[in-house]
């Protein structure tokens, strides 16, 4: 589990800025874990707008195609009710 | 022994294939959910960034997982289009329909994402290599199958119609697949092969897996939700779906509750 470093514990514009902890390497492939702010999470070393232009999109699109399928179930479910017993077998 | 065998020929029939659905779902939606908040927690918070390519590669955990499902269900749509053109089930062409625009989703999304990530990278949102236009093409194959199937007003001149040209288009599968070894592309190579395994960090591939299977099982949650939805419009005042719309009536507001098999 994360834990806000000592030095910092006292800071109130801490809690604001310093929330993200993410595995960071360096140019040999080396993993270290390094603290980051809101913005430098966002900004993705430059790359926010592709990145989160992406998973946006994509989300957006499964967001409004599960609610889609949901209305017109309970749609068809609605007209079955409202016609009651049908003649069909 | 036989007796306790499952008679799988039984969920052909629409009432039975509804009730079936209705207990899966939300099972469904659950790994669906819990598999994205894991895989979207390794991706960003303990996937280590890539040396080469910055935060961009990213992308990959989406881009990979939508352009394998693009493939994936177009497969199966075509052989529910074998068995629509060939035994005529109804429900195998309700099923091929349903997964239509799920396959389109996948794809389009394998596009955008898969141009975002090329900007950064190629230096360029698109190009006409092999793999991105033989992925285009698939779009237009979804595209046309929904549209054929809703151009003609005869429903089974229309299944006949639609599932011969989704045949037709699986040979394009193989073209998508094997695009980047056939021709010089500025697509990479695979990066998950089931002879070679995979050359990417455990991380990385963890995160890729999980939304992988996320992906999975969203596409069948949404397909299954939309087949049922259909078979209700192609179903209705049949016997069994009048008894599960009064099943309804009796329950308050809420999705729908189903025990046991339904009247068929």
């Amino acid at each position: 589990m994360w834990r806000r470093p000592a030095r910092c514990r006292s800071s109130s514009s801490y809690r604001a800025n310093r929330i993200f902890r993410a595995q960071v390497s360096d140019r040999r492939g080396q993993a270290e874990v390094k603290d980051m702010s809101v913005m430098e999470f966002l900004s993705m070393g430059g790359h926010g707008p592709y990145i989160w232009g992406s998973y946006g999109v994509m989300a957006l699109l499964m967001i409004i195609e599960a609610r889609q399928v949901i209305a017109r179930k309970r749609k068809a479910l609605a007209l079955q009710r409202s016609i009651g017993y049908g003649d069909r077998s | 022994m036989s007796d306790k065998r499952v008679q799988w020929f039984k969920f052909a029939s629409p009432g039975n294939f509804f009730a079936l659905v209705e207990k899966l779902l939300p099972w469904l939606w659950a790994a669906a959910i819990i598999s994205t908040v894991a895989g979207l927690y390794i991706g960003f918070f303990v996937a280590p960034v890539d040396y080469q390519q910055g935060n961009s590669y990213r992308i990959m955990f989406i881009h990979v997982p939508a352009a394998w499902m693009s493939m994936f269900i177009y497969f199966i749509l075509a052989v529910y289009a074998f068995i629509t053109l060939v035994w005529r089930i109804k429900m195998a062409d309700v099923l091929a329909v349903s997964l239509a625009p799920t396959g389109a989703l996948f794809t389009f999304a394998a596009l955008w994402t898969g141009a975002l990530w090329g900007r950064p990278t190629w230096g360029a949102y698109w190009v006409w290599d092999a793999r991105l236009t033989s992925e285009l093409l698939l779009l237009f194959l979804y595209l046309g199958y929904m549209a054929l199937h809703a151009a003609i007003p005869d429903r089974q001149r229309a299944s006949r119609a639609a599932s011969l040209l989704a045949l037709v288009g699986v040979v394009n599968l193989p073209i998508i697949y094997f695009s980047v070894k056939w021709w010089n592309t500025l697509h990479q190579g695979a990066s998950v092969s089931v002879s070679k395994g995979a050359s990417m960090d455990s991380r990385m591939l963890a995160a890729m897996l999980l939304l992988s299977f996320a992906c999975w099982m969203y596409a069948i949650a949404v397909s299954l939700t939309r087949a049922q939805a259909e078979t209700l419009d192609r179903e209705r005042g049949a016997t069994w779906a009048s008894s599960l719309a009064a099943a309804q009536a009796k329950e308050p507001e809420g999705d729908v509750e189903t025990t046991g098999e339904v009247p068929v």
